[in-house]
Formats: C-alpha cells, structure tokens, sequence
C-alpha cells in the first residue's frame, strides 16, 4: 500500500513538469526516447533521470495530443529509432506549460521565503 | 474491424520496436564505454524496469475515446447508485425479483414443453389413437408426436 501510494505521488509530480521537460528537450532538436533520458539527465547536471515508465507514455501522449509527431530515421551510429519533432502546436503548449511553471514557482517562492512576523532575523 | 486490429497490431509491433531500439542504443553506449555486451544488456535491462509494463502503460495513452466515455459513463452510475443507497437497494431488488421470476416460469415452460422427452429418437415417436367408423379415416391413425 506504501509503495503504491508513493509511486502515485511519483507520477503526479511527474505529471505536470515531464511534458513540459519533453518538450522544451524536442525543441533543441528532433530526438528518440533514448537520446531525451541522456538529454534530460545531462543538462540537468545529472538530477533528472526520467524514467522509462513514465517516458513513453508521455511521448505517446504527447503525440496524440499533436503536440509532437515520430519518424523513424537513422541515428549516428547507423541504427534505426523512431524521432520525435515538435509541432506547432507543442511550441504554443510549451509556452502556456512554462508560464503556468514560473507562476507556480513565484507562488511557492513568495511563500517559502516569507519571514515569520515580529521576528527581525 | 480487421482493419483495426491490424492497425493496433502494427502500433504495437512498432512500440516494441521503439524500445527494442532504446535498449540496443543503451547497450551500445556502454559498451563503447568498455562493458561487456553480456553485463552491458543486463544493466540496461535492469535500468529499464519491466518491459511488458512500460509498454502497457504506453498503449494505455493511445487511448479509446469511446472506450473511455463507456468508462466514465460506467463509474458514474456506480457513482450515483452509491450515493442514493436506497434507491439502488430498490432497484437492485426489481432486476432481481424479475430476472428471478422469469427463470422460474422459463425453467418450468422449459422442462414442460420445449424439452425432448427423455427417449432415444423422440421424433419417431407416434400417437395411437382410434377413431370413429364413420369418419373417413383409418382406424388406427399414426402420425408424428409434436414434441421434439
């Protein structure tokens, strides 16, 4: 029961930010599930390991949505992944999903570094 | 409908294909990296978790619209039975007494009437019977039973 509940809370937190994630990574270019983990997690400064669980469900999502579309194309190394590119509709969605991120952040911003009052630290 | 099941078909023998390739990229990387493709397959595998889940809770995404009002038409009558308890309680009772009267009178009608008379060829079976002289027709009178 434990468990369950806090692979709920997983993907609930996942839920709202991966999408956004998936998508910001798309626009630096087209890239296949394997090479997004790599992206995520390198430019994340090794923080961000997305899950193969939740990853492929968000892209397959995500393209149902249209917000991305898939080709399969060779990589560098000659072998054969299915890409995915963002579309124009994912661009408009990964600026709606951005600024209702920094307004969360502001929100919890203002919150966590409001000093108690009558207490001049 | 064939053609359906050939689209999901190919949809998931494409999804399969899609990991199949995130697992050789994977293992490939770190083999360049010097593991051995044997050690490298496990970890990768190990890293990736549970194929068959991945790929379930991925096709789950694809959806089915209808399937999924159906869904939600389903939990909401389970919704609003639960919150009016005595009208489900009602109206649970009326299915139950009617589908119940109607297997008591069908089992009867059944056992009565519908069913073969518990003999080897109940179609050969005739009915003897006598008649009167001065109809015009044999005495003794066969014809097919109408059970069967």
């Amino acid at each position: 029961m434990a468990r369950a509940s806090q692979y709920q809370n997983r993907i609930e937190l996942l839920q709202g930010t991966l999408d956004m994630l998936l998508l910001q990574a798309l626009r630096w270019g087209p890239q296949h599930g394997y090479g997004l983990v790599q992206a995520l997690r390198l430019h994340s400064g090794e923080a961000l390991q997305v899950e193969t669980g939740s990853l492929y469900p968000a892209l397959h999502r995500l393209e149902r949505q249209g917000w991305v579309r898939s080709a399969w194309k060779q990589t560098e190394s000659k072998q054969r992944a299915k890409f995915y590119h963002i579309t124009a509709a994912g661009k408009r969605q990964l600026a709606s999903d951005l600024s209702r991120w920094q307004r969360t952040v502001e929100a919890i911003g203002s919150i966590m570094h409001r000093e108690p009052e009558g207490e001049e630290a | 409908m064939k053609f359906l099941r050939r689209l999901f078909t190919s949809r998931k023998w494409e999804l399969s294909e899609e990991i199949e390739a995130h697992l050789r990229m994977a293992v490939q990387d770190r083999v360049d990296r010097g593991e051995s493709p044997q050690a490298a397959r496990q970890a990768v595998l190990r890293e990736f978790g549970n194929v068959m889940l991945v790929k379930d809770v991925t096709r789950e995404q694809w959806g089915w619209p209808r399937l999924g009002r159906l869904r939600q038409d389903v939990s909401y009558a389970f919704r609003q039975l639960r919150r009016y308890p005595g009208f489900a309680a009602i109206a649970i009772l009326m299915l139950a007494l009617g589908i119940g009267a109607n297997t008591a009178v069908f089992s009867v009608f059944n056992q009565v009437l519908l069913r073969s008379l518990p003999v080897q060829n109940p179609n050969q079976l005739v009915v003897l019977s006598e008649k009167s002289a001065t109809e015009a027709s044999p005495i003794n009178m066969s014809r097919h039973c109408l059970c069967r």
